[in-house]
């Protein structure tokens, strides 16, 4: 195996047990594809959906069991969250790279501030 | 009428779909990062409005909420960059997979139980740093 797989390998590890974590996903595995590995914005992103889903569905065989998910809001949430995808991954296929990067960057800036200041700890304290 | 289905909508109906509709477009269009807006929008919005399902949730269980509702979402989002040519030689993701469903369920059992505070900061300024450099 090539030192690129084995890293990707490695990265697609870590990143995977962050996210199951709660410590976010948001990105650090697409900012690996585009910076270390050298792939395109639109295809990291791409492949940043294949890893998400992997991770998240053997998250979620972990989690089904041990949390409490409310599934009517969920499915509820999943229909519109699935509808809206769509129209989103459209929109990404056409935007130029240069663009889809800054909105990247600008997604990444927001959800690192928001995780210093604003999000709640991901750990047993319950909501007051 | 029409008006009385309206009116016997929850109150809440409208900021969900609201929060529903943010988090699967960004999911579609960055690939990454809606879970975020569930994660911090919808457990504000379950206390505000009494949302009956909701009761006694801790962070936790809005984490793995927010995932099982991005999963589907992100299947679509897939399926539309396959089919409009945004995904990428697929025989390289075929190794990310393994990692990915291990470190998805050693994640998943990390949850809560490990202080992330330290790491999550490293994180959040890493991520900082590297969307400010992408940005310019």
């Amino acid at each position: 195996m090539s030192p690129q797989i084995i890293l990707l390998m490695l990265a697609s590890l870590l990143c995977a047990v962050l996210s199951g974590m709660g410590i976010g996903n948001a990105g650090l595995f697409v900012l690996y594809l585009t910076a270390v590995a050298g792939i395109g914005q639109l295809q990291a992103q791409g492949l940043n959906l294949i890893f998400f889903l992997v991770s998240a569905a053997a998250a979620l065989l972990i989690h089904v069991k041990r949390r409490k998910i409310p599934w009517r809001l969920t499915l509820f949430l999943a229909v519109i969250a699935a509808l809206a995808a769509a129209v989103g991954a459209c929109v990404a296929t056409v935007l130029p790279t240069s663009a889809l990067r800054r909105l990247f960057g600008g997604m990444l800036v927001i959800s690192g501030v928001l995780t210093l200041f604003g999000k709640r700890k991901g750990g047993k304290k319950s909501a007051p | 009428m029409s008006r009385n289905f309206f009116h016997s909508l929850p109150s809440y109906f409208l900021p969900l779909v609201a929060i529903g509709i943010s988090a699967g477009f960004i999911n579609g269009l960055l690939g990454a990062g809606g879970g975020i807006v569930l994660v911090l929008l919808l457990p504000r919005l379950a206390k505000r409005r009494s949302i009956g399902d909701c009761r006694e949730m801790e962070n936790r269980d809005w984490y793995a909420s927010a995932l099982s509702v991005m999963l589907p979402a992100t299947v679509i989002s897939g399926a539309v960059y396959l089919l409009r040519g945004g995904m990428p030689e697929l025989s390289s993701a075929r190794w990310l997979v393994l990692p990915a469903a291990v470190g998805g369920a050693v994640g998943a059992l990390l949850l809560g139980r490990i202080k992330g505070s330290w790491l999550r900061r490293l994180f959040a300024a890493l991520v900082i740093f590297s969307g400010i450099r992408m940005i310019f």
